[in-house]
């Protein structure tokens, strides 16, 4: 909300820089956001009067005026249309005042005749929109020729912009404002001060515009007021008015909306102005939209209602959207003569139903909807007349209409004093806390003594329950809790000490989990990956690319179908992610993501299945490992290095990756990855998640342009979690006594078997002599005698692997003798087993 | 038979001795090694194998030791071990000073070019939010703060009505909430009423897990939870995804000052010791008094987080007893914690996984 610092000032006795006020409205809970200084520059400008008007000499569309501004007559060169006759009061910019627009006026010369200034519009001088001719004061306004502008206007002020929480609908009046300021600078708001009705009810009995309200509604609208003129002149506002509305952004429309607005940011109360003519039936009825029944309202939409909607109605048809807005067809035009001003209460929860269903955010509603003040009905009501008879003239016809349908009488608090220091840790006198909630409007009825406290000497002050009655235009006070806020806020946040709470050691042991994620992120980028962090939500269209829709869980209301369902797999975002860096030239990236995946819920599950999952994706070129010749097998053979790397470093132990069995083979572990380059990783007979080449359809659909060398990991969190429970602390062993001998053994064998099957029969071979066996070479026979230009025809299935096996007895030295031996005996079986026939 | 024999023996005895001689003249005194300037290993360990080698001339005289007159060969045998003593202290001498030598060269000539990358370099690195959340969670850590965790689809109730929202509320207007379709959380999709009043959405705060923390735990305890949430805001100064940080403490007797106490600590802890630190009243249902604490920076305050004791009526939707116990909670987002931090400008920057962004952390 925008608030004028003068107008603040006034009302609370204040005498303070824009700035302190700001200060001061910020440490009290009413952030200001932004200040705008503004009247500055035009305060030298003057009323001046027209004398006469002759063509300028050489410029058609030029007008030469003389103006008298008081004291002498001057000509200024002027090429408005709207110069008002002799006698007619505009306003003169002489040399050196500042426009809105930052221009500074300087004398000049315009078709050879000297200009003392420039007759300015509205615009110009930064009093109002209007731009579209001179300024020009009218009857309702003050002001003789050679008064200053400053003189005749509220000119030079400073516009607070602030944030108003939504508990204080009470701040967005300048009242409300007012009341924290004076008492925070101590001193005594000054309510202003309403004329008496000119014109009392009773001496006009045959007013035209007798009004019966009927409140069918009441739990929506508790209380409704009105008051009826008539004989008034809709004219545009007085200038100071215009000026004030414009610096808080409310658009001046004529005189009577005009006083409608003014009363709602004065006392924060909105108004609803009718065109009593035409309301018909004499009658005003707050009732409930019928099913079919539709309104057209003041923002020109015909707007379909629905039953929970309040409506304002006459005899007919609806007039208005309770609390919200006008409808078009009760609207004051510049003919209205009989006007209707409706002061009421609505229910706030009623009033944000419709606000939000009908997708309509206004001054009325924002404030109805937040809690207006139902005790000030009256009194601004009696306001608004008052003003609107100033500026309007027009009588008061009949009585002011008061209904209650529902009595809203100020509500009572109690407050046990002592729960004040308890809450804040600082001990604030009784006499303080009555001074702060009596300055904000409480009345404190009654203060009883409170039992004895254990200790035995309760402060006779201190130790009592207060019954505080709480102002009608804080809804918000509703318990104990909220007056200890109220004192704390007005004594001020920065007064209360800083201290440390004593250390109260966690009683309940950590849960594994931040600490497993934080290992996993952390190994993840020592392991040279860099991490992303992808929104959760993607787009289906993303999903089916990448082979993981379609989605199960979705959003109602997303921002776009871009982010309108929940991820599944950290797959589509690591992809994107990594397609992005390849357009940035970016040959070869390595990513991991941490993050939420989101599946079906359970059957009676209230909630999505939510899953903690690490995504490992790598993309580009990377080393040969192995001599392969296979780009893929390149990208595959780096991710399953890093991924054992990584879960051996959470795991505390490289993992033993359980091959998949005869019914597992071929059949992919995850519809993303090459059904024959992807395995599941399984560890301790839990399945880790899955790794392997991206589906080479997946990778065409997203128009990656290497489409041979991205390779994906997705580990479960929970299965690593589990894991590591049920290993529990690592144990360390003994060290070896004695020395070890390594042996080389290479085999020929069919590309179709395994290398780790291979090792695992070599290893059993052994019995239990061989402490490890390792891959170390592999050379690919098919591809090597194509390359000897035998066209693969003589190694056509074949691969030669080197295996490298260590040999230790934990009992004694090995001899070379006794190594030889088993070693040939290995050698026998193995090729035994996976002997490739001949051919 | 026995004259030959001794004239035999005195005639090896005499070729011996010749032959001992020589090699003393050329052995002894460092002399095998003597013409030899600023020899190698290689030069040095060729002479020395023409002494002592397999076919050395002193390996080949010591084998000839056994032919000499038994009351001769003690005496001929030290003398061929003088030689032989000799020259390995020579020679390990003048490989020694070989070795200084090549060590004293190579200190005065070797070089390699440090200036070349080194090798097989893995440059991995954390996200900002992730180093900004590791931070917070170790400082908090250090209080005596665990760590909790809660799902990111939640109940409405969770995020809302249990922290003392008010239905129908503008309060809710500050978060405004992406909803789930109701079918996808659970039971069945049963039409238009359902989705009238959505039970589930995205969390707008982790102020959920303090709701859940507190139904699973008892009093007094002290938690963090670090997480994702979403609000429907797309702008250059709001992400509809960010990372927020909650913190919740119940304990019998805490208060406003301690919560200032820890929050001035933490924001010291995270901006240094000399940061300007305000605190001023604000609203969140859940917290009263409420508050929001601003850092002095570039001559300007900057919102930081929000906070305030735990409202009583949280306390009663749980089940704890408002009168004996009481907390404080405090929310702040890690999204601008970590743009302060980092001097990121653009809070696109965080969430738009531009390698070139990633690969600066």
């Amino acid at each position: 909300m925008r608030a004028s610092y003068r107008w603040l000032c006034e009302l609370a006795g204040v005498d303070a820089t824009a700035e302190v006020v700001a200060e001061r409205l910020t440490s009290l809970g009413f952030e200001v956001e932004k200040l705008t200084a503004c009247g500055d520059g035009v305060a030298a400008v003057q009323v001046v009067e027209v004398r006469r008007t002759m063509p300028h000499p050489q410029r058609d569309k030029l007008q030469l005026v003389e103006v008298y501004d008081g004291a002498v007559e001057r000509s200024v060169v002027c090429g408005a249309s709207n110069v008002p006759a002799a006698g007619g009061r505009v306003l003169l910019a002489g040399v050196g005042v500042t426009l809105a627009s930052g221009k500074t006026l300087e004398a000049r010369e315009v078709g050879g005749v000297l200009s003392a200034g420039m007759l300015c519009s509205e615009a110009e001088l930064g009093l109002g929109d209007d731009a579209t001719g001179l300024c020009v004061l009218g009857a309702a306004d003050v002001g003789k020729a050679g008064d200053r502008l400053a003189a005749i206007l509220p000119l030079e002020d400073t516009v607070l912009e602030l944030g108003i929480t939504p508990n204080r609908p009470d701040a967005l009046g300048h009242i409300g404002l007012a009341r924290e300021l004076a008492l925070s600078f101590g001193k005594t708001l000054a309510l202003p001060k309403i004329a008496a009705s000119s014109n009392p009810a009773s001496s006009h009995p045959n007013g035209a515009v007798p009004i019966e309200v009927r409140i069918e509604a009441a739990a929506r609208c508790p209380r409704y007021t009105a008051a009826a003129l008539r004989e008034v002149r809709v004219a545009p506002s007085p200038l100071a008015l215009r000026y004030r509305l414009h610096t808080l952004g409310i658009r001046p429309i004529h005189n009577v909306v005009d006083v409608t607005n003014w009363i709602l940011m004065l006392w924060g109360q909105p108004l609803h102005a009718f065109d009593a003519s035409k309301l018909r039936g004499g009658r005003i009825v707050v009732r409930h939209a019928k099913s079919s029944e539709t309104l057209r309202t003041l923002d020109g939409v015909e707007r379909q209602l629905r039953t929970d909607d309040l409506l304002i109605a006459d005899a007919e048809r609806g007039v208005a959207l309770a609390g919200i807005i006008g409808g078009a067809n009760s609207e004051i035009d510049a003919h209205s003569r009989d006007v209707l001003i409706e002061c009421a209460y609505f229910e706030p929860r009623g009033i944000r139903r419709t606000a939000r269903a009908a997708g309509l955010s206004t001054d009325a509603s924002h404030r109805f909807e937040r809690g207006a003040d139902p005790g000030v009905l009256r009194l601004a009501l009696a306001h608004a007349v008052a003003e609107i008879q100033r500026l309007a003239g027009g009588v008061v016809t009949g009585e002011v209409v008061d209904v209650v349908a529902q009595e809203l009488p100020p509500h009572r608090v109690a407050l046990d004093y002592p729960a004040v220091e308890a809450t804040l840790g600082v001990d604030i006198r009784p006499a303080e806390g009555r001074r702060i909630l009596e300055g904000l409007g409480c009345r404190i009825v009654a203060a009883e003594a409170l039992a004895a406290s254990v200790d035995g000497s309760p402060d006779s002050e201190t130790a009592r329950r207060w019954q505080v009655e709480v102002p009608t235009w804080r809804p918000d006070l509703q318990r104990g809790i909220d007056l200890i806020e109220e004192i704390v806020r007005v004594y001020g946040y920065d007064r209360i000490p800083v201290r440390l709470p004593r250390l109260r050691p966690a009683v309940e042991a950590p849960a594994p989990l931040p600490g497993l994620l934080d290992r996993l992120r952390l190994g993840a980028a020592n392991l040279g990956l860099r991490e992303a962090v992808n929104y959760s939500f993607v787009s289906p269209r993303l999903l089916e690319q990448c082979g993981v829709g379609p989605a199960a869980v979705h959003l109602l209301n997303p921002l776009s179908e871009e982010q309108s369902v929940m991820r599944p797999s950290l797959l589509p975002g690591l992809l994107t992610t990594a397609r992005l860096a390849h357009r940035h030239q970016v040959e070869a990236v390595q990513l991991f993501e941490v993050g939420h995946t989101f599946q079906a819920a359970a059957s009676n599950a209230a909630l999505p299945d939510e899953r903690w999952e690490l995504g490992v994706l790598l993309s580009g070129p990377f080393g040969r490992w192995l001599r392969q010749r296979d780009a893929t097998a390149d990208a595959v053979y780096e991710l399953k290095g890093l991924v054992e790397s990584l879960v051996a470093q959470v795991l505390g132990g490289l993992p033993e990756v359980a091959l998949p069995t005869e019914a597992e083979l071929g059949v992919p572990p995850f519809a993303s990855l090459h059904p024959r380059k992807s395995v599941a990783l399984i560890v301790d007979g839990i399945r880790l998640g899955v790794l392997g080449a991206v589906h080479p359809d997946v990778l065409a659909a997203l128009d990656f342009a290497r489409a041979e060398d991205v390779a994906y990991a997705q580990l479960s969190v929970a299965a690593l979690l589990e894991v590591a429970a049920r290993r529990g602390t690592r144990q360390a062993q003994s060290l070896p006594r004695f020395p070890s001998v390594s042996r080389d053994v290479t085999l020929q064998l069919s590309h179709q078997v395994p290398a780790a099957e291979v090792a695992r029969a070599l290893r059993q071979a052994t019995d239990g002599l061989c402490e490890s066996v390792e891959l170390v070479d592999v050379y690919d026979m098919e591809s090597a005698s194509r390359n000897h230009g035998e066209d693969g025809k003589i190694g056509v299935g074949l691969v030669n692997l080197t295996f490298r096996l260590l040999y230790r007895d934990p009992q004694e030295t090995l001899t070379d003798l006794r190594v030889d031996k088993v070693h040939a005996e290995v050698l026998r079986t193995v090729q035994q087993r996976f002997a490739v026939p001949r051919q | 038979m026995g004259e030959s024999d001794d004239e035999g023996a005195s005639e090896r005895l005499k070729a011996f001795d010749a032959e001992l001689e020589q090699l003393e003249a050329g052995g002894l005194h460092g002399a095998a090694f003597a013409e030899l300037d600023a020899p190698t290993e290689h030069e040095l360990r060729e002479v020395r194998a023409k002494w002592l080698g397999p076919q050395g001339s002193v390996t080949l005289l010591m084998k000839r030791l056994p032919e000499l007159p038994a009351e001769h060969r003690r005496q001929r045998g030290q003398r061929v071990n003088a030689i032989k003593r000799n020259i390995e202290e020579c020679f390990e001498r003048a490989l020694q000073e070989e070795r200084n030598q090549q060590r004293k060269l190579d200190l005065e000539h070797g070089r390699i070019d440090v200036s070349w990358p080194g090798r097989g370099r893995r440059l991995g690195g954390l996200h900002p939010l992730t180093r900004t959340m590791r931070e917070l969670t170790a400082i908090l850590g250090s209080f005596g703060f665990e760590i909790a965790d809660g799902p990111e689809v939640d109940l409405y109730e969770y995020n809302f009505d249990k922290l003392g929202f008010p239905p129908d509320h503008p309060a809710t207007d500050m978060q405004d909430s992406f909803f789930v379709r109701r079918g996808d959380a659970g039971g069945s999709v049963k039409g238009a009423a359902d989705v009238a009043a959505p039970r589930t959405l995205l969390r707008t705060h982790t102020s959920t897990v303090q709701v859940r923390e507190m139904l699973r735990r008892k009093p007094p305890f002290a938690v963090i939870a670090p997480g994702a949430v979403y609000r429907r805001d797309d702008d250059v100064t709001h992400s509809p995804m960010f990372f927020q940080l909650e913190g919740l403490l119940v304990d019998e007797d805490v208060n406003f000052a301690e919560l200032k106490g820890v929050l001035s600590l933490l924001l010291r802890r995270i901006f240094g010791d000399e940061v300007p630190v305000r605190f001023r009243p604000s609203y969140f249902p859940f917290v009263e008094p409420g508050g929001e604490v601003d850092i002095g920076r570039d001559g300007r305050w900057m919102e930081i987080l929000g906070c305030g004791m735990v409202h009583p009526v949280v306390f009663e939707q749980v089940g704890y007893d408002a009168r004996r116990w009481r907390g404080f909670a405090f929310g702040m987002g890690i999204d601008r914690i970590t743009m302060l931090k980092y001097g990121i400008r653009d809070i696109r920057l965080l969430y738009g996984n531009d390698w070139r962004f990633l690969a600066q952390f």
